[in-house]
């Protein structure tokens, strides 16, 4: 425990410097984009890892918290500091509305609503225009500026304090994860994805630990939408696109499920695989599937677990 | 009248989404595989009739027979060399490596034949003819007709041959049927090369009424899983049901209501499902694990 | 008279056209160690399903220290006192021995979504009691040189204790075993014994589905027979043993094993 806070440490020290070193305006983008991917596998892996639901609709969560964030900005005036909570009031909602109506299902039959909702909300984002515009998309959806007087004006429009800002709610999900992992309720999602009615046997409400990991795991999909829309100051229905539910899945999976590093891990290789095999050119995706089948056939416990078996290291796979 | 138009039109749509709703239902009712690559076994039946039929000028219908023979090789290569391996394997492994193959077949046919979306000029006389105050166009004739026909010679198979009667048996009860010396190995070959070659049917037929582009397999999985899960889990009858159903509600949700929301009316039907009757219309209680 | 911990009135359940359980009466007193026998298919385990809620009832009802548990479910009847065991063996396989008994306390825990996420003092004074309390289920069961070991590794007849650990930690106050000795050869099935009279020590209550019948006779201040779903007979073992009517309906059941 102790060896693995120090490693945390180490990990949080260098994404603290990170920016001061590489000041590369890609390196900058690439960290910013692994950081809302992070958020994207970390709320997959408390669903997958711990509870053992797969959710393959995830881009539902993050373009709803994208949606709202920007037009609260766009049509109400209001930053993103309001944004990303209404981000996740929205998503939370939409969590415990699909939680409500999809617990009594498990496996594909859950797989398979989550991907109809993302793909309904896609639908609802093109049709709707009067207040999404449609395809065409919102644009200069802006982030904000803080005049701190003496101390000078922080300008969430650049780079490096975008990635400040990415870097805290990562940070500070990564903590719950860690809080939740730790907690009764840590144990009640393990129980669930374990053996549910043994669960109930001992009196875990399943059904009431499934809807708040939900709601928990929405929100944060939510933020990760907030953060994108106000970042890439553009969104339109490609944020519900089934890609970025895969590849947050991928995220959640490669890095290694049911683990606190395992989403950080996954998010940063996921979000730099389809970076690296631009060299491919047009067949890059083709490739890309072919990487998705080797990691879910070959390595479907992550990255970390196989890395750690060759360190030979002991990590469970329950979260510590 | 018009009203009979859109209902007509939806029934003739209705076919096709029976032939590869019916695929799905007997590969994920018998193989309990959540094929999210039949979307694009239905992709290659329309692009292989586009290659064998506008591009080598092989005539119509011999086209099409060679576009569903091609696409059943490709589901026995896949079968084979993917799904046997993985058998044995958890449920969420076989749906995403199935998911990760949709994503490769997706794109090895877009560099194959190029994301230009192409369009298939049935040889068939382009002006519709009225019967009874309705309209027809004779390709979208060929497409009920053909459903229709599958439909049946597929029912007739499930019912009266013995390797049907053995596809039944190893739905109902996997370790009955293997106990009785039924090579259920044989059989989900035959199954899952049975349900391609119905998506490759449904996706040639159709090719010619809309536009064929690499990802026309993504829209058709997803109408194909609403259609299995509507109308419950390995049913055949159901899914025709659901099919039918679909192709109706989609046609009167696009006249009526809008037609962007058209594709939106398999997932409401879906989720209204999921909601009130998980196990379909017609499928066995209790089967949502 | 001692008020009845557990009553089960005209109890009925009904699936598929079959009777299951057919019009079933029998009270459990506290501490008692009771036992429930019947040949195959008699409806014992299908009796434990719904006393605990994982079935519903057809017909009747089930009063537990006065209170009825009719439309409970099954986490709710749980935190009412009444734990079971599976007749499958039930683990959480993934985790270790000591993960699973802890996860067994979870009703001791009262920790709010608060208390989880800023591990508030309380939190850490609940968690200090939970791990104590497993630490000595782990001596009580016999399982404490093993408390890191993965579940699913552990040999079968350590796994049957290790359930019973389990249900121990969310503190029972009647607890239903399906079968707890099934499987298990002769020394570990005196283990079992053993451990079902420290529990009854403890005021836990005990009602039993066994097979074994040299454990039932030996172990049970009553038996409840059942038959076809039926209750044909209750009383001390010395009374079950010498009636006509549970000995025709075992008996029946050898017949119809001879025949085949």
């Amino acid at each position: 425990m102790r060896g693995n806070r120090s490693i945390a440490l180490i990990f949080l020290c260098a994404a603290l410097v990170y920016p001061i070193i590489f000041r590369d305006p890609y390196f900058l983008h690439m960290a910013i984009l692994g950081g809302i991917y992070t958020l994207l596998a970390i709320s997959i892996n408390l669903l997958l890892g711990y509870t053992g639901q797969l959710s393959l609709g995830h881009a539902a969560f993050f373009g709803v918290g994208a949606y709202i964030s920007s037009l609260m900005y766009l049509n109400l005036g209001i930053p993103i500091w309001g944004g990303i909570i209404a981000a996740v009031f929205g998503s939370a909602i939409l969590g415990f509305i699909v939680a409500k109506i999809a617990f009594k299902l498990r496996g594909a039959y859950f797989v398979i609503m989550t991907i109809g909702i993302a793909e309904v909300l896609k639908l609802v984002a093109l049709n709707w225009v009067d207040l999404t515009k449609g395809p065409m998309g919102l644009t200069d959806i802006a982030a904000p500026k803080i005049d701190l007087g003496w101390a000078g004006l922080i300008d969430f429009g650049q780079k490096m304090p975008y990635y400040y800002l990415t870097l805290f709610f990562v940070v500070l999900s990564v903590l719950l994860q860690y809080r939740l992992v730790h907690s009764s309720y840590g144990r009640s999602f393990i129980s669930i994805r374990e053996n549910e009615d043994l669960a109930a046997s001992i009196g875990i409400d399943c059904y009431k630990y499934l809807v708040v990991v939900v709601i928990i795991s929405c929100s944060i999909a939510g933020i990760a939408g907030s953060l994108y829309a106000h970042y890439v100051s553009f969104i339109d229905p490609g944020v519900f696109v089934f890609f970025i539910s895969v590849n947050a899945v991928m995220a959640a999976i490669g890095g290694g499920q049911g683990t606190l590093a395992g989403p950080i891990l996954g998010a940063m290789l996921f979000t730099m695989i389809p970076e690296w095999l631009r060299i491919f050119g047009d067949a890059r995706m083709a490739i890309y599937a072919l990487v998705v089948i080797f990691i879910v056939i070959f390595m479907p416990k992550g990255i970390l677990f196989y890395a750690t078996q060759l360190l030979n290291v002991g990590k469970r796979t329950d979260g510590r | 009248m018009i009203f009979l138009q859109y209902v007509m039109n939806g029934l003739i749509i209705g076919g096709a989404y029976a032939l590869i709703g019916i695929g799905l239902t007997l590969i994920f009712g018998i193989m309990n595989v959540v094929n999210f690559a039949h979307g694009e076994m239905y992709m290659l039946g329309a692009y292989f009739l586009f290659t064998f039929f506008s591009k080598m000028g092989i005539p119509f219908f011999l086209s099409m027979i060679l576009a569903i023979a091609a696409v059943m090789g490709i589901g026995f290569i896949f079968e084979k060399g993917i799904l046997k391996p993985l058998r044995g394997r958890s449920i969420d492994t076989v749906m995403l490596s199935m998911i990760g193959l949709s994503l490769f077949i997706q794109n090895l046919a877009m560099l194959i034949w190029t994301p230009v979306p192409e369009s298939i000029k049935s040889p068939l006389p382009m002006d519709s003819f009225t019967l009874g105050g309705l309209y027809f166009l004779p390709q979208r004739i060929l497409v009920i007709a053909v459903a229709i026909l599958l439909v049946f010679l597929t029912h007739l198979l499930l019912k009266k041959t013995k390797i049907g009667k053995a596809m039944r048996a190893t739905f109902q009860n996997l370790e009955a049927a293997s106990l009785m010396g039924i090579k259920i190995d044989r059989i989900y070959s035959f199954t899952f090369v049975l349900g391609a070659g119905l998506a490759g049917a449904s996706g040639a037929l159709l090719a010619p009424i809309f536009t064929v582009h690499p990802y026309i397999g993504n829209l058709a999985n997803l109408k194909a899983f609403a259609i299995v899960i509507i109308g419950g889990l390995g049913s055949f009858t159901g899914a025709v049901l659901a099919g039918f159903l679909l192709g109706v509600f989609e046609s009167l949700g696009a006249a009526y209501i809008s037609s962007g929301y058209q594709d939106a009316v398999g997932f409401i039907l879906l989720i209204l499902i999921l909601i009130n009757r998980p196990t379909g219309l017609l499928g066995k209680v209790g089967q949502t694990r | 008279m001692v008020a009845e911990l557990l009553k089960v009135s005209h109890l009925t359940v009904r699936f598929g056209g079959l009777t299951a359980v057919n019009d079933v009466d029998f009270s459990i007193f506290p501490e008692e160690i009771v036992s429930l026998i019947g040949p195959n298919g008699a409806g014992k385990t299908t009796t434990f399903h719904a006393i605990t809620g994982f079935l519903g009832k057809s017909a009747g009802k089930v009063d537990f220290e006065g209170r009825e548990l009719t439309h409970m479910k099954p986490h709710q009847i749980a935190a009412q006192g009444i734990i079971r065991t599976f007749q499958i063996t039930s683990l959480f396989p993934n985790l270790s021995v000591l993960e699973n008994i802890r996860t067994g306390h979870h009703m001791q825990e009262r920790e709010t979504l608060l208390d989880a996420v800023f591990n508030t003092k309380r939190k850490r004074a609940v968690e200090d009691e939970a791990l104590a309390r497993t630490m000595e289920i782990l001596k009580f069961i016999g399982l404490e040189g093993k408390k890191e070991v993965i579940a699913s590794s552990l040999p079968y007849g350590e796994q049957r204790m290790l359930e019973i650990g389990i249900a121990l930690a969310a503190h029972p106050k009647l607890l239903l075993l399906d079968e707890p000795s099934a499987g298990l050869n002769d020394t570990e099935t005196q283990g079992m014994k053993e451990l079902i009279k420290k529990m009854r020590e403890r005021s836990i209550t005990i009602l039993l589905v066994e097979h074994d019948m040299k454990l039932v006779m030996g172990i049970s201040d009553r038996i409840i027979v059942l038959n076809f779903g039926k209750k044909i007979a209750t009383g001390t073992p010395d009374e079950i043993r010498r009636n006509p009517e549970v000995i025709r309906a075992y008996l029946g059941e050898r017949r119809r094993d001879v025949k085949s």
